[in-house]
């Protein structure tokens, strides 16, 4: 299937710094991807330049439009959250709803009202009287009845409780998720989206250093726990990184057999948060 | 698209309520007075019998007087509010979007910047003012019923005596002649202040003085002239001039009057000259300056995102 976001030698500078530098991937349909990068790694600020939000040097098509020229007609089949707190606190629900609702051709306002009629929220409500867990849920609910080829979360869930976050990712995945769709997040909390995720992109001082699907994760990375009798014989593979646990070595191993690692001690595919740690320490070093 | 222009004038009267809430609340303050005086003058035992003998041997001059008074009073107090409004108005229209971060959320949806810019524009050179008028229109009828009782009162006949010799009609046309014309006239500031509202980092207000106060100040320290502030201050009485036939505009002359009470078939909107107006070079000029600040809104409500 033709991608959906073609990115090629993308780079944004801001002065001396130099905030995307180099950036090229592909998104195909239907997946569902993780942006993962420590702060001022470069996320937002990519992002942004997908939702033609900021100019850049290189080529990005989005749906095959140019997202800088064609920001509208990009808006009708890209939505995105930027942050979920920056709903106007002076309109009322119902208002927000009639204004999405004549500007925004994809809208579906009674999936909207039946998304939020499961919350407290009431259409008569002002957004100032609104908890910021409900602003939350009054944005998302508002963008997930946006009928759009490509949905952008920057940070979704910021500031909001363990529930809400468990119930918002589970509602996008059986919901709103379907083949023909995309879904970019970024997130600190990468083990709260780790099994939704299709494919994981590390993203590091304007670089991308790690663009694998989860599957081929499980391939290429292995994680190895060996007692200190064989810690020795593991590092000899050049491992990514090493830590301490319990008095026993976890090491991080990219492109060594699984098989030659299963003798030393117990393998297992490492988790995203350990393996950015690794791969980010990697770079440091 | 029109159904698109007009959610986002929509959009700006649910936000900025002062827009409405003001000027109603002036034309309430009137009509406050009047009934306050009118009861008062009850209470007092103003011979209203006597004021309207008076009137109906006076007249048609007193009643024509009276109804110039009545779009003074509502016209000229509520422009002056409508002015003070929309410059506020215009001012926050696009920095507070950038304050309070909503303006992340409102470019996440389909509309241009374009498209904003210039619902702002036309909600403060279209919508307010004739918001505004309305206001001002609903007042008269108010303070006529009001006058007609207080002639009910003095036995006199409010037909003969307010109804007929008022030409509402007119009246009302004129009203919305002239909220219209003054609003099209200042367009440039308001681009101005719009220009300001969407480039200033911090504080509007300050962008709004502080480059026109120093190149005034630069122009005469340097040059010993006043070209700046000239160029600025021609714009405010003048725009009665192009708008209008009569030379004394809106200002009611005492041989106005007689005039128009002696040929029955002169009608208050002869003094009205759209064309003069639309034609006017001074209003072009005015919207080809317009167009240049809402060109700079426009870029750096992008920039500044």
């Amino acid at each position: 299937m033709s991608a959906l976001i073609k990115a090629a030698g993308v780079s944004k500078k801001f002065g001396n710094t130099i905030a995307v530098d180099d950036v090229s991937f592909e998104v195909a349909p239907g997946r569902i991807i993780g942006l993962i990068g420590p702060n001022g790694a470069g996320k937002t600020t990519l992002l942004k330049a997908i939702l033609g939000l900021t100019s850049y040097e290189g080529d990005i098509s989005v749906c095959g439009l140019d997202p800088f020229r064609n920001r509208r007609e990009l808006m009708h089949t890209v939505s995105y959250v930027a942050d979920v707190s920056v709903l106007p606190r002076w309109i009322r629900v119902d208002q927000l709803l009639d204004y999405v609702e004549t500007l925004h051709p994809n809208f579906n306002r009674s999936a909207a009202e039946t998304s939020l009629s499961r919350t407290k929220v009431t259409l008569k409500d002002k957004v100032k009287a609104l908890s910021k867990g409900m602003v939350a849920q009054l944005h998302l609910s508002i963008i997930m009845a946006i009928d759009a080829k490509i949905l952008i979360l920057d940070e979704p869930t910021l500031g909001l409780d363990i529930l809400f976050r468990k119930a918002f990712y589970t509602e996008l995945l059986n919901d709103y998720f379907d083949d023909e769709r995309t879904i970019i997040i970024t997130t600190h909390q990468v083990e709260e989206i780790e099994n939704i995720l299709t494919d994981v992109m590390f993203i590091d001082d304007g670089k991308i250093v790690l663009n694998e699907t989860i599957e081929s994760i499980g391939d290429r990375y292995t994680e190895l726990m060996v007692g200190p009798d064989q810690a020795e014989r593991a590092r000899g593979f050049a491992p990514l990184t090493e830590r301490q646990v319990f008095g026993k070595s976890v090491l991080t191993f990219e492109g060594v057999a699984r098989a030659e690692l299963q003798e030393l001690g117990e393998v297992r595919t490492p988790g995203l948060a350990d393996l950015f740690v690794a791969k980010l320490s990697k770079e440091v070093a | 698209m029109l159904a698109r222009m007009k959610v986002l004038v929509q959009r700006e009267l649910w936000e900025h309520k002062a827009l409405y809430v003001a000027p109603a609340v002036m034309a309430g303050l009137v009509v406050f007075g009047f009934v306050v005086s009118f009861v008062w003058s009850l209470i007092q035992g103003v011979p209203f019998e006597a004021a309207v003998a008076a009137m109906e041997i006076g007249g048609q001059q007193i009643n024509l007087a009276g109804s110039a008074a009545l779009i003074g009073v509502s016209s000229g107090t509520l422009n002056l509010v409508l002015a003070i409004v929309v410059f506020f108005y215009a001012i926050d229209a696009l920095y507070a979007e950038r304050k309070d971060k909503s303006i992340l959320f409102w470019r996440s949806l389909p509309v241009t910047d374009t498209e904003t810019v210039l619902s702002k524009l036309l909600t403060a050179v279209v919508a307010a003012p004739l918001i505004t008028v309305a206001i001002a229109l609903v007042t008269q009828v108010v303070l006529m019923i009001l006058f007609t009782l207080a002639l009910l009162i003095g036995g006199g006949n409010p037909i003969d005596l307010l109804w007929k010799q008022v030409p509402f009609a007119q009246l009302a046309l004129l009203a919305i002649y002239s909220f219209m014309t003054a609003s099209l006239w200042f367009a440039p500031f308001i681009g101005y202040f719009l220009f300001c509202s969407s480039f200033a980092k911090r504080s509007a207000l300050i962008w709004v003085f502080l480059p026109v106060t120093v190149v005034v100040m630069l122009e005469g320290i340097v040059g010993q002239s006043w070209n700046v502030l000239r160029i600025i201050g021609e714009r405010f009485p003048s725009h009665s001039l192009a708008a209008y036939s009569a030379p004394s505009g809106l200002e009611f002359k005492e041989e106005d009057f007689e005039q128009f009470v002696m040929g029955a078939d002169i009608s208050l909107l002869d003094v009205m000259a759209p064309i003069q107006f639309l034609t006017s070079a001074g209003l072009w000029v005015g919207f080809a300056v317009t167009g240049v600040f809402l060109a700079g809104a426009i870029y750096f409500r992008r920039l500044r995102a």
